[in-house]
């Protein structure tokens, strides 16, 4: 549900990722995080959901 | 209208002369028209104090946790949700409550008729079936009620009071639900999206009336009044934060968010929250096929674990 709604606020689409791994289960887990890292680093720097307004007080001067 | 107000007041009058509740929480004329407040009422001869109209539009489900008083307290359809997912979630002891169930045809919404009549002062305003006169200075306007409703209470399906010791009035028709609203901003475009949200929280003033109003927002500490650590920031001008801090509420009601739509209601800038908190209860009844707080059966969608529960979340190998 989270990342539904992460995804539905307009966060980049794959850029959230779950998956359950075990204590024991080290492989998979640095297998899983180099993919995740793969896709993330594809998607390129989060801008954020909104776009920062330039000014010193919010004001768009 | 007024029967029902009759009706209630009877009741309380009853229930606080036999000595079976403390208090009896309801609701009392505001000191505006279209204004009405809620009221703690302690002796049988106050219970006349007790009303009923179009602007009885706060949760009381928010008063009644964790509270040692045997409490008496007049429901509409929306509140009684709250309360049975008050009580699955052991913040309301039902020994200690009334429950007198009120059906509910929807409450005003005093921004839409502000609009209506162009933001003039109104000095009085009286019901007549279903429409709604309005005086002020120099205009009188006779408005259909339906037109004012609360978004929140045009789209409700849960009229009438699920769980109830004392019903005052014959039941209301319900409506089926509908989440087209929420499927259809699902369908927008990533950037509309964004844009449409930042829209609606750069409104946002950080007052913090939809938590307050909220019955089911009750954390002794909030993580937005925590200083150390700073969770997020505390200004209003940062629309990021604004999102965040909606983000984080909304999502602490998933399962459990039964859209009574307190929070859009006590919303003094107008902001569409339940864009929001409906998707977390769209998904809920899609995933889980469980609504918050419709019976006492159900457990709370995020409380419980099958080994088949739906997980599309998960990074696909």
């Amino acid at each position: 549900m989270l990342k539904n709604l992460l995804e539905y606020m307009g966060v980049d689409e794959g850029r959230v990722n779950f998956s359950w791994v075990s204590a024991s289960e080290g492989g998979r887990f640095a297998e899983l995080i180099g993919e995740v890292t793969e896709k993330v680093k594809q998607l390129g720097p989060n801008e954020g959901l909104i776009a920062k307004e330039s000014g010193c007080c919010g004001c768009k001067e | 209208m007024q029967g029902i107000e009759t009706a209630i007041q009877n009741a309380a009058k009853k229930l606080l002369a036999e000595n079976k509740v403390d208090v009896v929480i309801g609701f009392e004329n505001g000191s505006q028209p279209l204004r009405s407040t809620p009221v703690f009422i302690r002796k049988p001869e106050d219970a006349e104090k007790l009303t009923w109209n179009y602007t009885c539009e706060n949760n009381l489900a928010n008063y009644l946790r964790k509270k040692d008083q045997k409490i008496g307290v007049v429901v509409k359809g929306c509140d009684s949700r709250s309360i049975v997912a008050l009580m699955k979630e052991n913040q309301i002891d039902r020994d200690k409550l009334y429950i007198i169930g009120v059906p509910c045809s929807g409450m005003i919404d005093r921004k839409k008729v502000a609009d209506i009549v162009e933001g003039k002062e109104i000095v009085e305003a009286e019901c007549k079936d279903d429409s709604l006169v309005l005086k002020g200075r120099g205009f009188e306007k006779t408005i259909s009620i339906a037109d004012v409703l609360h978004r929140s209470c045009a789209a409700c399906s849960y009229k009438n009071p699920v769980i109830y010791d004392e019903m005052v009035a014959e039941p209301v028709a319900e409506q089926s639900e509908d989440y087209s609203d929420i499927a259809e901003f699902e369908a927008k475009p990533v950037a509309e999206r964004r844009a449409y949200l930042a829209k609606e929280l750069s409104k946002c003033i950080r007052c913090y009336a939809c938590r307050n109003a909220c019955p089911m927002c009750y954390c002794e500490q909030c993580f937005v009044d925590c200083s150390t650590p700073e969770w997020i920031g505390k200004s209003a001008s940062d629309v990021q934060d604004n999102l965040l801090f909606q983000a984080v509420r909304v999502f602490h009601g998933a399962g459990r968010c039964t859209d009574c739509g307190a929070c859009e209601r006590a919303c003094p800038m107008g902001i569409n929250l339940r864009i929001l908190t409906r998707k977390l209860v769209k998904d809920a009844k899609e995933l889980f096929d469980t609504e918050a707080g419709v019976n006492m059966e159900d457990k709370p969608a995020l409380s419980t674990f099958n080994a088949d529960d739906p997980q599309p979340f998960l990074v696909k190998e």
